[in-house]
C-alpha cells in the first residue's frame, strides 16, 4: 500500500478517532475524577482496617497500591465502548476504512491516558502516606504505568465481550480479574526496585504479558465488537 | 470428521448411538478403579490410607485442565471456522469443567487436612486451580449474560480462546509467585514415581472419568439442541397462531 493510501486509509481516520475521544473524554472527565476519587479511597481504606501502625502499613504498601489501581480502573471499563454502540458510531467505524482493531487500540490509548496517569500521578502522594521510601519511587511508577497499560488492553477485551450484556460491571470483573493474575503477581514484584536497578526480569515479564496483550487485546475487541455492531444494527 | 458432525441431526443420531456403549464403559472403569482404589490396593507408606483421595482427586484436576482446552478447542471452532455445533459443545462443556475444578479443590481440601495440617494452602497448584475455576465461572457468566439466548455464544467462545491462551500464562506466573515467596513447609504431593499397585486404579480412573465426561457432555448437548429446537417450535407457532389483525393478548 502506498504511504498516501495508507494516510488516507488508515492514518488519518485514526488521528480523527484519537482527537474525537481525548475531545469527548475531556469533556467527562468528571468520570475520571471519581475514578481518582476511588482509588484515593480504596487506599485510603486499608489503613482503617489494619490501624496505623507503620510496620504492618509498609510491608502492604505496594499491593494495596496495586490493588487500589487494578479496581478503580474495572469500574471505567464498561464505559470504553458503551456510548460509542449505543450511538451507532461504531457501525460508522466498521463501514469505515479503519480496521476496528485499530479503533479498539485507540480508545485503550485514550482511556489510559484519562483514567490511568491522574492515579499514576496521584501514586507517589499516596505511597508516602503508606510509608514508602521515595527512593522507590521510580520503580513503582515504571510498573504501575505498565500495569494499568496491560489492564486498559483487558479491559477492552471485557468491554468489547460483555457489550450489551446483563450485569455489568460485576460480570466485567470476574471476566477480567482471573486474566489480570499475571499482571498482578509481576506488577507487585516489579514494584520493588532490586540491585540492578529498576529494570529487574520481573518489569521484563510484565512488559511480556503488554505486548502479548498488545497484540491480541484490539483484535479480539474487535471480533467482539463486530458481534455487537451487528446485533444493534439488526 | 467435524464437518460430518456439523449437522445436529446427524451428531444427534451418532450421539445417541454412543450413549449406551459409553455409559456401560464409564461405569465399568469407575468401578474398577473404585474397587481398586478403595478395597484393593496398598495404602501409601508414608500417607497410609489417606492416599486414596487420589483417585478421585487426580482425575477430577486432569479434566478441570483439559475440560479447559477442550473448552478453548471449541471457541477456536466458532469463532475460526464458525462450526454450528461448537457453541453448543462449550456450553456444554463448560459447566462440567467448573464442577470438576471445585471438585479438585473440595477433595484436594480433604487431602491437605491430614497431609499438611490445613484445609488450604496458597500453593501454586491450588491457586492455579482455583484461577482456573474462576476462568470457567467467567466463562459461564458471559454465555448466559445476555438477554438473547444466542447472543452470548460468541463473546463466551472468544473468552474461551483468550484464556486458553492465558492460562499457561497464568500458571507460569502463580508458579514464579510461589516459588518466590516460598512457604514456610515444602509441599510435595503425590510423588513422581508410583507403585504399579496404585498406578493401576488412577489409570481406571482416569479413564472412567474420561468417558463419565464424555457421557455427560453428550447428554447437555443433547438437551441443549432439543431446548433451542422446542423455542423454534414455540416461536414458529406464536408467529403462525396470530391472526394478521393482531393478537390475542
Amino acid at each position: 500500500m502506498t504511504r498516501r493510501a495508507m494516510s488516507a486509509t488508515v492514518i488519518t481516520p485514526l488521528g480523527a478517532q484519537v482527537r474525537r475521544d481525548i475531545a469527548l473524554g475531556w469533556r467527562g472527565r468528571g468520570q475520571a475524577l471519581v475514578m481518582l476519587g476511588f482509588f484515593l479511597i480504596i487506599i485510603t481504606l486499608f489503613p482503617l482496617a489494619t490501624g496505623p501502625d507503620e510496620a504492618q502499613l509498609r510491608p502492604i504498601a505496594i499491593p494495596v497500591i496495586w490493588i487500589a489501581a487494578m479496581l478503580a480502573s474495572l469500574a471505567g471499563f464498561t464505559r470504553i465502548f458503551a456510548d460509542d454502540v449505543r450511538c451507532g458510531w461504531v457501525d460508522q467505524v466498521a463501514l469505515s476504512p479503519l480496521p476496528l482493531a485499530l479503533y479498539a487500540l485507540a480508545k485503550a490509548v485514550v482511556h489510559w491516558a484519562l483514567t490511568a496517569l491522574p492515579m499514576l500521578v496521584a501514586t507517589p502522594l499516596m505511597g508516602l502516606m503508606l510509608y514508602l521510601e521515595p527512593a522507590g519511587m521510580p520503580a513503582l511508577l515504571l510498573a504501575l504505568a505498565l500495569g494499568t497499560m496491560a489492564l486498559t488492553l483487558l479491559g477492552l477485551i471485557g468491554a468489547a465481550l460483555t457489550e450489551g450484556a446483563r450485569g455489568g460491571n460485576g460480570l466485567l470483573a470476574v471476566l477480567v480479574l482471573p486474566l489480570a493474575v499475571p499482571v498482578l503477581i509481576f506488577g507487585v514484584l516489579a514494584s520493588t526496585p532490586a540491585d540492578g536497578g529498576i529494570v529487574t526480569p520481573h518489569l521484563m515479564l510484565l512488559g511480556a504479558v503488554l505486548l502479548v496483550l498488545l497484540a491480541l487485546a484490539p483484535l479480539v475487541a474487535a471480533m467482539a465488537l463486530a458481534e455487537a455492531e451487528a446485533e444493534t444494527g439488526a | 470428521m467435524f464437518d460430518y458432525l456439523a449437522n445436529p441431526t446427524r451428531f444427534m443420531r451418532l450421539a445417541d448411538r454412543l450413549l449406551r456403549p459409553l455409559t456401560l464403559l464409564a461405569t465399568g472403569l469407575l468401578a474398577a478403579g473404585l474397587y481398586y482404589g478403595l478395597l484393593a490396593s496398598p495404602p501409601d507408606y508414608q500417607q497410609g490410607e489417606t492416599v486414596r483421595i487420589m483417585y478421585v482427586h487426580v482425575p477430577a484436576a486432569w479434566l478441570a485442565s483439559l475440560g479447559y482446552v477442550a473448552l478453548g478447542l471449541c471457541g477456536l471452532f466458532y469463532v475460526v471456522w464458525r462450526h454450528p455445533l461448537a457453541d453448543v459443545a462449550l456450553r456444554a462443556m463448560a459447566p462440567v469443567g467448573a464442577m470438576f475444578a471445585f471438585l479438585t479443590l473440595v477433595t484436594g481440601a480433604f487431602w491437605g487436612k491430614p497431609m499438611w495440617g490445613a484445609w488450604w494452602v496458597w500453593d501454586a497448584r491450588l491457586t492455579s486451580m482455583l484461577i482456573l475455576f474462576f476462568f470457567y465461572l467467567g466463562v459461564i457468566a458471559l454465555a448466559n449474560g445476555f438477554d438473547q439466548p444466542e447472543r452470548g455464544s460468541r463473546p463466551a467462545a472468544l473468552l474461551a480462546l483468550v484464556g486458553m491462551i492465558n492460562v499457561p500464562i497464568v500458571k507460569f506466573s502463580v508458579d514464579w509467585w510461589n516459588t518466590l515467596h516460598q512457604p514456610a513447609s515444602l509441599i510435595r504431593s503425590g510423588g513422581v514415581s508410583i507403585d504399579p499397585a496404585m498406578l493401576t486404579p488412577l489409570l481406571l480412573m482416569l479413564a472412567g472419568t474420561h468417558c463419565y465426561f464424555a457421557v455427560i457432555v453428550i447428554l447437555r448437548m443433547k438437551s441443549i439442541l432439543a431446548e433451542r429446537r422446542i423455542m423454534t417450535m414455540q416461536l414458529r407457532r406464536a408467529a403462525t397462531a396470530m391472526p394478521p389483525d393482531g393478537g390475542t393478548g
